[in-house]
Parts: structure tokens; sequence; C-alpha cells
């Protein structure tokens, strides 16, 4: 009979990986903020740039 | 051969309740609502002054006064002194020589501890500094006027402190490393470096002046010096005060070369809490080439570990500057280069953490031995018992390998709070609104976490 094994010897070695969401979330918020805030100023100007007519 | 417990003193095992990386969440989570409070609360600058006031009219002129000094200057020659003999004439143990602990524990780690809390206390102590102005002193006496000194060159800054405290913690876990084995720095050796270097900081002196020298190129006293910006004692024309706590920081980072004074403090430190874990299969892989190459085992060691230090520094200078780069993006941003002196003064409570983090379990332990057998019998010869403590030991089980891990994640978190507080303070006084303030603060947010999950990652994996 053979045992199925996971393969988790080296797991240890990605223990790093366990490190990184919290910085992931954070620079993913500021690259998220980033881009919403020029959509908004972009919006802004384009919608302040439209002449109001007659 | 008996062994100093430099590669942070301890090995058993923790029993944590959750595991190590959660605690880096953990301690992300309260970097980010500190972040929100201070965004909420902290809408004007509070540390840009240091509102500094005497203390008591007789402390404030006695303490700096001339006999307290020269009191100071000669117990820091004297120490210097003996570290020095111990060094040269003592035993080759390195547990049981004075010089080793004295150096590199007590003086290396305490200062920075006191400095913290009460300021620079270094500065009295310093034993070159106490030569330096001797013999300035001797000199006016005798030839009837100041001496003269080279203009120290602006541009230089603090560069000689920077690359000199590379240097000293490369002597120790670098030059006392061979064959594989890191067995620390030789006390032989260190009597030798601290000799070569008292010869050279005497000569710096004698080119560019005592108290010029002191500012910015003694190694010891700009690295003590600036742990003590964040203390609330503090000596303005030649008076003791007390300041707000953390003030005197914001003013410290204004010398060309500063961010690099306490970058290298965070990478050297890094580096060595890296070498045992972190970086061991890394390490290894590149010994081994150098090796195949053809290098001796000593060399070979020695220009890997040298290579990762720099690496380290490289990896924190960078990550520090894509911080200052993501403010200078935001509208209202003063010059990159005002940015990025402007905030090397945040990043001293995290060097300051990362000591903390990595050493002090080393130095509750070594300090055992310092005031116990090494006071009694500097030398380690066993022929000497001047206190009665000769024949004492280190209690290892002062500490818990769970309370040293609750302290080290302790420090980290608060270590970055502080951090992230100056940052906030800072920004606040650069641009004024405290909204965009905080907008240009979620860089130094996301160094900040950088920092503490990589500091927690470095000692889950030391302590494993």
């Amino acid at each position: 009979m053979h045992d199925a094994l996971l393969p988790l010897a080296h797991v240890g070695h990605w223990l790093w990986a366990l490190y990184l969401p919290p910085i992931l979330i954070v620079l993913f918020s500021i690259v998220r903020t980033t881009f919403m805030e020029r959509r908004k100023k972009q919006d802004d100007s384009s919608a302040g740039g439209e002449s109001p007519g007659p | 051969m008996s062994l100093l417990p430099f590669a942070h003193a301890l090995v058993a095992r923790q029993d944590l309740p959750v595991p190590a990386w959660l605690f880096a969440w953990g301690a992300s989570i309260v970097l980010i609502v500190s972040f929100f409070a201070l965004s909420v609360g902290w809408r004007a600058p509070r540390f840009e002054e240091g509102r500094w006031r005497p203390l008591g009219a007789g402390l404030s002129r006695v303490l700096p006064g001339l006999p307290a000094q020269a009191a100071c200057g000669l117990a820091g020659v004297f120490l210097l002194g003996v570290a020095i003999y111990a060094g040269l004439r003592g035993t080759e143990a390195p547990d049981r020589n004075f010089a080793l602990t004295f150096l590199f524990v007590t003086t290396w780690l305490g200062f920075p501890l006191f400095s913290v809390f009460l300021g620079d206390v270094f500065r009295p102590f310093n034993p070159w500094r106490a030569v330096g102005r001797v013999v300035g002193e001797g000199f006016t006496a005798l030839a009837g006027q100041r001496p003269a000194h080279l203009a120290y060159p602006e541009w230089l800054g603090r560069w000689p402190a920077a690359i000199g405290l590379i240097a000293v913690v490369w002597l120790e876990v670098v030059y006392g490393a061979s064959g594989g084995v890191a067995v620390g720095l030789s006390p032989h050796a260190a009597g030798v470096a601290a000799l070569v270097y008292s010869g050279y900081t005497l000569a710096m002196m004698g080119l560019f002046g005592t108290e010029q020298w002191c500012r910015t190129g003694e190694v010891f006293s700009v690295y003590f010096g600036m742990f003590g910006r964040l203390g609330c004692f503090g000596v303005e024309d030649g008076r003791l005060g007390v300041r707000r706590p953390l003030s005197a920081a914001t003013s410290w980072a204004t010398v060309p070369g500063s961010a690099a004074v306490v970058i290298a403090s965070i990478a050297t430190t890094s580096f060595d809490g890296a070498q045992e874990g972190a970086f061991k299969g890394a390490l290894e892989s590149t010994f081994d080439r150098f090796v195949d190459s053809g290098f001796g085992l000593t060399a070979a060691l020695r220009l890997t570990d040298t290579i990762f230090i720099l690496i380290c520094f490289a990896g924190v200078a960078l990550i520090y500057l894509m911080g200052v780069r993501g403010m200078a993006s935001v509208p209202g941003a003063p010059p990159f280069r005002k940015l990025r002196d402007g905030f090397a003064h945040t990043l001293i409570p995290i060097a300051f953490a990362y000591l903390v983090a990595h050493y002090f379990s080393l130095f509750v332990f070594q300090e055992q031995a310092q005031f116990t057998y090494l006071l009694s019998d500097p030398l380690g010869t066993a022929t000497t018992d001047l206190f009665g403590t000769a024949s004492a030991g280190i209690d290892f089980r002062l500490l818990s390998a769970n309370a040293i891990w609750y302290v080290q994640v302790g420090a980290l978190v608060l270590g970055h709070v502080i951090a992230l507080t100056l940052a906030h303070d800072r920004a606040t006084a650069y641009w004024g609104d405290y909204r965009q303030a905080a907008r240009s603060q979620y860089w130094m947010l996301a160094v900040m976490v950088a920092f503490t999950c990589f500091g927690m990652y470095l000692l889950s994996v030391a302590n494993a």
C-alpha cells in the first residue's frame, strides 16, 4: 500500500510569505487610493471645463 | 573553546499561543489603527519646539560643570584603559575577558538604552573627548592661543560616523568569524582595535577639533547621541534642562549623512539577526561559491558577510527612499532631498526597537557577567577576585523564552508607533494641512509595516 504524502518537507522555507500580506495590503490600499484620487481629479477638471451654455 | 552567546543569547524554544507570523499581522493592525488615530487627532506639529527649560538652578549648573565633567571623563578614560589592557593581556576566552563584554555589550548596548530615556549620557564619559579637551586646554595654556584646526568639509557631514558604525559591527560579527563557525572577536583583536580607533580618533580631533569631530565623525558620539535625541534631558548654553521627549530628534538629521547613520544602525542589526536564520541559506551558498572560486575559508566567510551587510544597508535605504519618493508625489510636497533628510529622524525609534529586539536577552545575561565575575577578574586569568564575585555565573533562567519574545514584539510595535508619530508630526509641519499630511503618510505607513514585518520575521527565524 502506498502512503499518500503531502510535500511538506520544505514548507518551512516558505514561512516568510506569511509576513508579506500586511505589507501587500497597505501597498494595495495606497495604489488604489492614488488611482481613485487621480480619477476624481480628472472627473472634476473635465466637469469644470465644460461651458455652462447660454 | 567557550563562546560568548552573541547570537541572541538564548536557544530555548518558545511556547507561543499563536504562530509568530500572526504577531506580525497583529503589529501591522496596531500600526494601521495608530495611523488613522494620528490622521484624525494630530492636526498640528508638536515636536518641532522642544520647550526646553532648565532644571533647578543648582542642578542645572553642577551636572554639566567642570568638576563633574572631569570626573566622568576620568572614569571613561580609566574604563577604556582597563578594556584595552584586559584585551591585550587577559585570557583569550571571550566570555572570561572584560574587554569584549564591556566594549560590545555594556557600552555598545547600554548607552543607547540609557540615552533613549536620559539624553546624551555618553558625552561626558567619552574618553577621547576628555583627552582631546585636556590636550586642547594644555596647548592653549602653553602656546597662549587656541589650537588651529582645519575647516571640516560640510558635505562630509556624518558620513565618517556612518562608515565607522558599519566598521564596528563588521569587526564584531564578520572579522571574528572564521572557518565557517562564528566565534566572535578575540579579546586581543578587540584590544588592538580599540587602540587603533583611539589613535585615529585623537588624530581626527587634532585635525578638525574635538567638538567638531564628536558632532560628526566620532562613531560612538554620533551613534549614542542619535539615541540621546529621543530623551528628555539636554544641555543648552552649559545648563542642563528638561525638554519634551522626542522633540530634539526633529533637528538631528540636519547634517549630511545623518540618514546613512540611522540606516546603517538598522541594517547592521538586521544583518546580525538574519545571519543565523533568514540569510543562512543564501550566506552558505554564496560562501560555497567563493570557496569553489579558490578563496580560503576565512576570506570567503568574511567576503560573504561583508557583501550581505552591504546588501542589508542598500535594502534598508531602498525601503526608506521608496517611502520618501512616495511622499514626494503628494501635492504640496517639499523637494525630495528635503523630505529625505527631514524624515530620517523618524527611523531612530526603529533603530532602537531593532536593538532591543535583537539584543535584549544578550544584554540581560551578559550584564550579569559584567557586574560579577568580569568586574572581579577583568583579565579572566583566575588570579584576582577584586569584589569577591569572581566565581559567580549567569542565571539563564532569569528570562523565559516567551518573556524574551514578548519584549521583542513589544519593542518593535512601540518603536514603530513612535516612528509613525514622529513622521506624522513632521508631515503636519511640512504640509500645513493635516489632511494632506495624513495623505503623505500612507507611504511612511507602508515603510513602518514593512520594517515591522521584516523585524518579526528575523526574530521568528532566529528563535526557531
